[in-house]
């Protein structure tokens, strides 16, 4: 503090420097705004440090359930229509039986 | 006695603030608080004289704690705290001035007093934001915050000579450019 100015240093401005100091009015809300911020950091940070483990459980989850849905014998069985219902499904006209026509007997 | 008492009391300070490092730490949030009450005025200050501008001054104290808190593992030594915290708010000062334009207006003004404080305050003002910030940083820490050489150096991250360089400097042309604004005055 009582080092020697290796530059002239006038009173005068010492007194200015003195006189433009400024001294601050802390807000009350300053720690409580503080202490938000802090624990959102904390959150952010727990998030940051295991996102990539979440991120492995979810492809893992993922790919077990695909897994299993390709292991799982079917239950659905696929559709073979019976021969009734082919004949339903069959477009062609009812086949009638032809009569020849007989010579008529005089 | 006189001297043995003030170093008790220090001794005391210290280990009171070590065992709220300590907690803090551990995330205890009535130890976080207390280093915040602790340090938070001076803290605003010295961005404040620096900025010269209160709010944003008081956003930089509260980055400053922020970023101190996430890295509190890379504090050594307990003791060294409010270096840290300064250091950190230095930085992030400095890289606010570095960001301004050069031409920035003044942004503090006069808060009641006598009209000469007022007048002498704004020129103040205005003739630092003429320096570069790095003058105008080595200046207000060392004319208008008392800071030790040593001390300029820690928060600046600079060498001592450097910071003796530095004042003179400043020194010099904050001289010169008051001379001429107070003399084209009278």
């Amino acid at each position: 503090m009582s080092e020697k100015h290796p530059i002239e240093w006038p009173e005068e401005l010492e007194s200015a420097f003195a006189d433009a100091s400024i001294t601050p009015e802390v807000d009350d809300s300053f720690n409580d705004i503080l202490m938000s911020r802090l624990t959102a950091q904390k959150l952010k940070n727990t998030l940051w440090y295991w996102s990539p483990a979440l991120v492995a459980a979810a492809a893992t989850i993922l790919g077990l359930l695909t897994l299993l849905q390709m292991q799982k014998p079917e239950t659905t069985k696929s559709f073979t229509p019976g021969q009734s219902e082919a004949r339903l499904e069959s477009q062609s006209q009812p086949e009638l039986p032809r009569f020849q026509e007989q010579p008529k007997i005089r | 006695m006189m001297d043995d008492t003030a170093v008790l009391g220090r001794a005391e300070l210290a280990a009171e603030e070590s065992a709220w490092l300590s907690r803090a730490r551990l995330g205890d949030v009535a130890a976080i608080d207390a280093l915040v009450s602790k340090h938070r005025m001076r803290l605003i200050r010295v961005a404040a004289n620096i900025l010269r501008d209160r709010n944003e001054a008081e956003d930089v104290a509260q980055e400053a704690f922020l970023k101190a808190f996430r890295e509190l593992g890379k504090l050594r030594e307990d003791k060294a705290f409010s270096g840290f915290l300064y250091r950190i708010c230095v930085r992030l000062c400095m890289d606010r001035l570095r960001s301004r334009k050069p031409e920035g207006e003044v942004q503090e003004r006069g808060e009641g007093g006598t009209d000469i404080r007022v007048e002498t305050k704004i020129l103040v003002e205005k003739l630092l934001a003429e320096l570069s910030p790095e003058l105008r940083m080595t200046l207000v820490l060392r004319e208008m915050e008392q800071f030790s050489y040593e001390e300029v150096a820690d928060y600046m991250g600079v060498p001592v000579g450097t910071v003796r360089s530095r004042l003179h400097t400043a020194r010099e042309r904050f001289r010169a450019i008051w001379i001429a604004a107070t003399e084209g005055a009278r």
